[in-house]
């Protein structure tokens, strides 16, 4: 850097740190112990999994749940690893260029927006659904008039209290769903600045060519 | 090498060299000071989870620096920065007794900082690194893109933030 006008910005810019050392290395010893904990949730988790499949063989022993617990263990193997893989290399980590990472950010918020949309166009039949097959249940397996019981669950206090906390959830997915919306939108928005700048560099690059 | 390092003692290394580096990137895209602590926070445990992909290829600070103008971006998305929750205090408080010179000087300082938060974002990341003393071959690394529009976009990031200091000023 040669120029003094920016010299001297920097002089001014590395004086500008309003975080004291021993507050970062405290919180650098919390970084380094929450990455362990995340380590170590990922081995919990295979644990707790493995262990309750050789439970529930040893439990019932046969071809047909032996033959599940190995598939299960396998995937559950497999799944683990493939989520530590991608924590490490998750599109805020990865150092590809700026684009790749752009890109991979609006995937990623695109398919979340998707994702939640979904849950939330399934949730109310799906609420639905599992309140008429507990009615079915409690009523020996057949509803004569479906309706008329599912109006008359939803009025009393468990249905209330079912129903709510349902509506609660939808409420909550929507506001979820809000959040991921905004978040693409600027996603998309940074990704239209970065794409802004790089035709300036070009143009740029062409005007300094033209003028030597 | 990196290889013949643990990845604690790069994590100590990165706690010793980088934490002013981590800490003026995350107050170029964060004014409020809770956030911007949680932003410090993410990005040290961002690190921490991606030592084990550092080879050695780039120094250390090039990687810590890589990561934390990512996590910054991934924060932007996430939290919408306008209108501004919290604006920065008026003057910036200093253990020295305040003569006008220091005085100026934090002014200067907050009046500087104030203006990178305005830049659009593809300059205010160049020109942090610049501030920082990276090499333009450095800062192309970190970006992603050729030295040559790495000038360019410096060049082009310096007359802006210029250009705002003096309207504010």
């Amino acid at each position: 850097m040669t120029d003094p006008d920016l010299q001297q910005l920097a002089d001014l810019w590395r004086e500008s740190n309003p975080a004291d050392q021993v507050a970062l290395e405290a919180m650098a010893r919390k970084a380094r112990r929450q990455g362990r904990m995340l380590a170590y949730a990922d081995v919990a988790l295979f644990v707790l999994i493995a262990g309750g499949t050789f439970f529930a063989v040893a439990l019932k022993p046969s071809p047909v749940t032996a033959g599940i617990a190995i598939a299960m263990l396998l995937s559950t193997t497999y799944i683990m690893w493939k989520r530590r893989t991608i924590r490490q290399m998750s599109p805020s980590l990865d150092t590809a260029d700026r684009r790749a990472f752009l890109i991979s950010s609006v995937k990623l918020g695109t398919a979340n927006v998707r994702r939640i949309t979904l849950s939330l166009t399934f949730l109310p039949l799906g609420i639905a659904l599992a309140s008429m097959f507990k009615i079915a249940m409690r009523s020996g397996g057949h509803i004569e008039h479906p309706l008329v019981r599912f109006i008359a669950w939803g009025g009393s206090t468990r249905g209330i209290v079912t129903l709510s906390i349902g509506l609660l959830f939808m409420l909550w997915t929507y506001r979820a769903r809000v959040r991921a919306k905004a978040e693409l939108s600027r996603l998309l928005d940074l990704q239209k600045a970065y794409e802004d700048e790089t035709l300036r560099d070009g143009e740029d690059a062409e005007n300094s060519t033209s003028y030597t | 090498m990196a290889v013949e390092r643990s990845k604690e003692q790069l994590f100590d290394e990165v706690v010793a060299t980088c934490t002013g580096l981590i800490t003026r990137i995350a107050l170029s895209y964060e004014a409020n000071p809770t956030l911007r602590l949680e932003m410090v926070q993410d990005i040290l445990l961002a690190i921490w989870v991606a030592l084990p992909n550092y080879r050695g290829e780039a120094s250390i600070k090039t990687f810590a620096a890589a990561i934390a103008q990512k996590r910054c971006i991934s924060h932007v998305a996430k939290h919408a920065r306008e209108p501004r929750q919290v604006e920065l205090p008026v003057d910036l408080v200093s253990t020295a007794p305040p003569p006008d010179e220091v005085a100026l000087r934090n002014d200067r300082n907050r009046q500087l900082v104030d203006s990178i938060q305005l830049l659009p974002i593809p300059q205010r990341e160049a020109i942090v690194l610049c501030l920082e003393g990276f090499t333009y071959a450095e800062m192309a690394t970190i970006l992603g893109i050729s030295a040559n529009a790495v000038m360019l976009r410096c060049q082009r990031a310096k007359t802006t933030l210029k250009s705002i200091m003096e309207r504010r000023s």
